[in-house]
């Protein structure tokens, strides 16, 4: 059970880690428009909160 | 505009007002300093008494930068050991793994073997080096007889206390029992390491026993439940040479509570000092 | 503020503040391993990696605490408002410090093995309480708030998730207390440590309860203003001008509607709402400077007049409309559009003797 909820983890961050990547360097701006101009350490420190949240960022996008 | 300007800057130091990014007003200055002299006291203080609370791991040493030498007979029954002139010693390879897979082709036969020393309270284990086994010569072997088994209980009686890997618990890690230690004792279990009992009436002379069940000393894996934890258990002590055992008996082993007795690190405490 | 996002926003404040939190982190650690090898010295020493894993975890315990109490104690006092100004970047800290603490405890414990090392501490055999899963549980909480812990995601996640989202620090503090209790503490027999977890908690726990009882006080003792039924709802008495001091606010609230700070800037009255765009600040407790409403918590700006952030900033929030009658303030209690311009109501201090500066 605990094996099964680490690995759901892993799985999920790891997707999200890949995800992230496009987030931080061009999708964030069509939710945040202020991101646009955003500095380089700026996109970094974004990666591990998109690749915690990126359900919910790709919805965000996607209602659009 | 100008007015205002005028009415809040600098701001009143009879009302004083914290902004971030302006410069702090007195009296805050004045509570932070308190606060951080204060926090870094209790952090002292904190740090101190946690320390001094730490149950003392015991007096065992693990020492990695004397690679040594031993000769005798290795045998593989209950455990890889190899017997010696004086001792009969356990014997393990790095990390957390058993030696059997490195002694494979050696057993029974007199061997030289370096590695480094677990030591706690007199009792001693090899740490294997990775290339720490060769064939004795011929002309430098002195026979040594394989021990024999002996009983130092006929009846069983009841023992209290903790399973534990004896590797960790000899000096790999410290302490190398207690709860928190768990999932490692386990793993070392898991990988091969011998099962050892810490109990909390001890006499000197089988102070940590090695475990058998059943005639090996390989723990099976529904016991491993009840590693770190506090138990009860049947067991008639033994001796193989210099080596103390305990033939357990596997239905017998009960779980208690998971709170230790203070009674076991006065024991260490009095052992040692 | 926002203008362009930026990694770290820092200015002197914080620059000091993360000094002294690098200072205290790295001066913690290095006296808990030396107060340990003093202590223990060989052969009774205990293992530099377990050690280790135990200075870590016993800091991110001190850190914790003391984030859960600023938020209380900015309550009782505004003394602690340095404290809460930069509490992200104390979160952020605590947060490696914790992170530390459980690869250290993956490495030793569960590294050197035949098995995947996160499994072998995590998934420990049943039949125990599995305390690291618990402590795995709220690193993960942690994670998701360090993660979060800038502006963009506050814009990002709107205030009310983000507020809920951060909210989770409370399953993740009862999780670290079980992940302790039930861990480390159980192999300890001496009962200094177990005691100073519960006088943490209660700590904790007090402060909260003080603070919020104080909330409810607030609330009971200025018992919403009714309104009155054959007036339309128009206009709500709520104070008088002479309650309100000189670039300070009064707080008031109108039934069924959320608090309401009344401003005075020099000698006129402007009310927005009392909550702060950016993280719902208590603005009645803020104050005027250069002509501007600044929270007391990050000094975000509003103008009186329009409920606007000065440019380039882009922050809006609620205005009322606001009338005085003799010595009377009163209000319409339906909130403008955040950033509507409604002009500031001027006033006679000199009219009463209770306004004599």
């Amino acid at each position: 059970m605990i094996a099964f909820v680490v690995y759901v983890v892993g799985i999920y961050l790891a997707i999200g880690l890949v995800l992230a990547f496009p987030f931080v360097f061009s999708w964030h701006k069509r939710i945040n428009p202020m991101t646009q101009n955003a500095t380089l350490p700026f996109r970094v420190l974004c990666i591990p909160g998109t690749a915690i949240l990126w359900p919910y960022l790709l919805i965000r996008i996607f209602h659009k | 505009m100008s007015s205002d300007a005028k009415d809040s800057k600098p701001p009143q130091s009879n009302d004083p007002f914290y902004v971030g990014y302006l410069p702090a007003p007195r009296k805050h200055r004045t509570a932070m300093i308190f606060v951080i002299c204060l926090i870094s006291i209790w952090a002292l203080l904190a740090s101190l008494l946690i320390v001094l609370s730490q149950r003392s791991p015991g007096f065992a040493t693990w020492d990695i930068s004397n690679e040594q030498t031993w000769n005798g007979l290795l045998i593989n029954t209950p455990y890889p050991m190899l017997v010696t002139k004086e001792e009969t010693l356990l014997v393990v390879s790095m990390g957390k793994a058993g030696a059997h897979q490195q002694l494979e082709p050696f057993f029974g036969t007199h061997v030289k073997l370096m590695g480094y020393e677990l030591q706690r309270e007199g009792r001693r284990m090899i740490e294997l080096s990775p290339d720490g086994v060769r064939p004795q010569l011929i002309q430098d072997v002195i026979h040594i007889d394989k021990p024999e088994l002996e009983l130092l209980e006929e009846e069983p009686s009841i023992y209290t206390g903790e399973i534990i890997d004896g590797k960790c618990f000899l000096g790999a890690m410290k302490p190398g029992d207690g709860f928190a230690h768990r999932s490692c004792a386990i793993l070392c279990l898991k990988g091969g390491l011998p099962p050892m009992f810490v109990a909390e009436q001890d006499s000197d002379e089988t102070l940590y026993p090695l475990i058998i069940i059943d005639g090996v000393a390989e723990l099976p894996e529904q016991l491993h439940t009840y590693v770190a934890c506090r138990i009860e258990c049947k067991a008639r002590k033994a001796k193989l040479g210099t080596l103390p055992l305990m033939l357990v008996e596997v239905d017998s082993i009960r779980a208690l509570t998971n709170m230790p007795k203070s009674s076991r690190s006065q024991l260490i405490e009095t052992a040692g000092g | 503020m926002s203008d362009a996002y930026r990694a770290v926003q820092w200015n002197a404040h914080k620059r000091i503040y993360d000094l002294i939190i690098a200072l205290s982190v790295t001066g913690f650690i290095a006296l808990f391993v030396l107060f340990g090898r003093v202590f223990f010295p060989p052969p009774e020493n205990i293992s530099l990696p377990i050690l280790l894993i135990r200075a870590f975890g016993v800091c991110a315990m001190l850190m914790l605490h003391i984030i859960l109490i600023i938020g209380p104690l900015a309550r009782i006092t505004p003394l602690a408002a340095p404290l809460l100004y930069n509490r992200r970047h104390l979160g952020v800290s605590f947060f490696v410090v914790a992170l530390l603490h459980a690869l250290l405890a993956l490495g030793f414990y569960g590294g050197f093995g035949t098995e995947n090392p996160v499994l072998a501490v995590l998934d420990a055999p049943p039949g125990s309480v599995p305390f690291e899963f618990f402590g795995f549980l709220a690193l993960l909480i942690f994670a998701m708030m360090a993660a979060t812990s800038h502006d963009f995601w506050l814009a990002t996640l709107g205030d009310a998730w983000w507020k809920t989202l951060h909210m989770l620090v409370y399953i993740a503090y009862t999780l670290v207390i079980a992940h302790v209790l039930f861990g480390a503490l159980q192999s300890e027999p001496n009962l200094i440590p177990t005691l100073m977890l519960l006088l943490g908690a209660a700590t904790v726990l007090s402060l909260h309860l003080w603070t919020g009882a104080r909330e409810v006080m607030f609330d009971f003792n200025r018992n919403p203003l009714q309104l009155e039924e054959d007036n339309n709802a128009e206009w709500v008495d709520v104070c008088s001008v002479d309650e309100i001091q000189k670039s300070r606010a009064k707080v008031v609230q109108i039934e069924g509607q959320d608090r309401i700070a009344i401003f005075r800037n020099d000698n006129s009255l402007s009310a927005v709402t009392n909550v702060c765009a950016h993280q719902g600040g208590p603005l009645g407790e803020g104050k005027i400077i250069d002509g501007c409403i600044t929270c007391p918590w990050h000094g975000y700006q509003y103008k009186p007049d329009t409920g606007e952030s000065p440019p380039p900033y882009t922050e809006k929030i609620s205005t009322y409309e606001i009338r005085v009658e003799g010595r009377r303030v009163l209000i319409r209690p339906e909130p403008h559009p955040p950033g509507t311009h409604v002009e500031p109501v001027p006033f006679d201090p000199w009219l009463n003797e209770g306004d004599s500066e």
